[in-house]
């Protein structure tokens, strides 16, 4: 993995720990897990994330690409981002 | 005359539309025939467990085949459904059952650390996991009881559920609905919807709101189809689900809309549905606009008003209408009078602004337990509903807002007191104060500003404290410390001024 892609896991996950998990423990988000499936976001949750991709990275996200394979883990959403800012 | 209640109706429907598919989740179809053989064994084991009628089961189960097998299996012995929200906090379930004295959980999380939590109750657990815990019963097993075959015998003001509206934590309003509440408003939808047994529902509303709630039993009323989307996190999967299916409905509130309409295709290439409702809180004209230029020729959309206190329904806008109407919330629905009164209660005439008393079969019989707060909103048979507006010529409603301070964040009603009740628990807190700011997609979303020491930890810890006390939808993000709260002379939180 990248410099780049690293910094941006990063964020991706202090933005869902300290906001979803509430807590700095690393252990506690798997970048594979399913955000839907575990209960760590909901709906509204995948909106805001929608958001911070907009706000903090400038990355907009369109209806055709609101999809799980896009944003439904860190994993999906680090792959995501690497294909739009190529 | 009183008529059948919703478990007769639904046997009367077993028995004519048997074969026909109730209940759709993903893979897993549910013929009616077979939904109320797994009722009668679960009213079974119900039965077995001593519930009887008047009983209190209180559901904690997300929208599936196995919530509408606990709820009717309740209904099937008399007993008194209460759902609550799956994503509710342990002691938040723990209020509720004390609050309502309940005699049976029925729970979807079978692990044993949330189980466990609920053991020392005087109450009988039922889950819906495969693994065996000591003090609780498994639902795989409490589908293999004897099945009693015949419902019980209920009379018009025998009580079907309690619902729980959004209150302060110590004061949470159990809104008691009687099967005849339900049975009429029921009745009184599939009316105007036309709903028939060729219907399918596509539904991504909580069964355990009201609105949810309606539509359930509206449609297995009359033998329809209801096809079940846990999420509306991916818009256009859900248009997709819609096409696929032939869905011949869909229900949704403002913010449903929004998404549909602004992350999907479906403004391109609106789906077939024959028709669409929309209630839980106004819809922006121009949302509306929006939705009816994204309408396929054939979808009728229904702009619809209601309460939980009125069942769910109260009035509805009749399609024809909508243009020549635009902004009104309808007519009253056929066993539904409205009237506009001032502060003093007495009636106003057309077209002048004041408070929305509504009066009819679908008035609930009081809140649960509370007769301070059902002397307050129930005055002589009319409920007063906090809503302000005024009703035309013509007799339809136009909304104007709200006597409260309730936030509406997508589905969700909130009240801020809860929230700041739990904000002004932490130490570095001195006060608080929670407002609803406008959002394009949820309608609102939450904005708490604090009064205390700033820092960004404390920021983080505030969010954590929300976490342990509050579902998800409730804890606030958008978080703005400020040095005082803007207060009237005498001290009274001025929440206007904040934004």
């Amino acid at each position: 993995m990248s410099e780049v892609e690293n910094n941006t896991e990063n964020l991706l996950r202090t933005f869902i720990l300290e906001n979803y998990l509430f807590t700095d423990d690393q252990s506690k988000l798997n970048s594979s897990d399913s955000f839907l499936d575990t209960g760590i976001l909901d709906s509204m949750g995948i909106l805001e994330v929608i958001y911070y991709l907009d706000e903090e990275m400038s990355i907009k996200v369109t209806p055709d690409e609101m999809i799980p394979a896009n944003l439904d883990s860190i994993n999906n959403l680090v792959a995501f981002i690497k294909k739009k800012t190529v | 005359m009183f008529k059948p209640t919703l478990i007769e109706q639904f046997h009367n429907i077993c028995n004519s539309y048997g074969n026909h598919i109730a209940i759709q989740n993903n893979m897993n179809l549910i013929t009616y025939k077979e939904l109320k053989s797994r009722i009668e064994r679960l009213a079974g084991f119900y039965q077995e467990q001593g519930l009887k009628q008047g009983d209190r089961v209180v559901l904690v189960i997300d929208n599936s085949i196995n919530y509408v097998i606990a709820f009717y299996a309740a209904w099937h012995l008399g007993a008194i459904v209460v759902a609550l929200n799956p994503q509710s906090k342990d002691h938040e379930i723990e209020k509720s059952i004390n609050l309502c004295q309940a005699s049976l959980l029925a729970l979807e999380h079978g692990d044993l650390k949330r189980i466990s939590s609920f053991i020392h109750l005087d109450i009988e657990i039922l889950h819906l996991s495969d693994v065996i815990i000591q003090g609780a019963y498994r639902w795989q097993d409490a589908l293999n009881c004897k099945p009693i075959t015949t419902c019980s015998n209920l009379n018009k003001t025998s009580a079907a559920q309690i619902i729980f509206t959004s209150g302060t934590t110590g004061n949470p309003k159990g809104v008691l609905l009687s099967h005849h509440n339900l049975v009429q408003n029921t009745h009184d939808i599939t009316d105007y919807l036309e709903l028939t047994a060729e219907d399918s529902v596509f539904n991504v509303l909580p069964f355990h709101y009201s609105y949810g709630n309606s539509v359930l039993h509206t449609h297995l009323s009359v033998g329809a189809k209801i096809i079940l989307n846990g999420s509306m996190a991916f818009p256009q999967d859900i248009v997709d689900k819609i096409r696929s299916s032939k869905a011949s409905g869909f229900s949704g509130v403002p913010s449903n809309y929004s998404l549909l309409l602004t992350r999907s295709d479906w403004p391109d290439n609106p789906p077939a549905l024959r028709y669409i409702t929309q209630a839980g809180g106004p819809m922006s004209q121009s949302l509306t606009h929006k939705l009816l230029n994204a309408l396929n020729p054939r979808t009728k959309l229904y702009i619809m008003y209601g309460q939980t206190e009125a069942s769910a329904r109260i009035t509805w806008l009749p399609p024809d209408f909508l243009d020549k109407k635009m902004g009104s919330v309808g007519i009253p629905l056929n066993s539904v009078k409205i009237e506009i009164r001032d502060q003093h209660g007495n009636v106003l005439k057309h077209n002048q602004n004041g408070e929305v008393y509504v009066a009819g079969d679908n008035i609930m019989k009081e809140y649960w337990n509370n007769p301070q707060a059902t002397q307050k909103t129930l005055i002589n048979g009319w409920l007063k509903t906090g809503d302000i507006g005024h009703i035309d010529k013509d007799g339809f409603l136009f909304l104007e807002g709200r006597n409260s301070d309730m936030i509406k964040v997508g589905a969700h009603r909130i009240n801020p007191l809860e929230l700041e009740e739990v904000i002004n628990k932490l130490d570095f807190v001195n006060e608080s104060a929670v407002i609803g700011v406008d959002d394009e997609i949820l309608g609102q979303k939450l904005r708490a500003f604090v009064v205390g020491d700033e820092s960004k930890n404390n920021q983080f810890f505030l969010k954590k404290h929300c976490n342990e006390y509050l579902p998800a939808h409730k804890i606030p993000r958008d978080i703005k410390w400020i040095s005082q709260l803007p207060k009237t002379a005498s001290g009274k939180l001025k929440r206007h001024q904040l934004i």
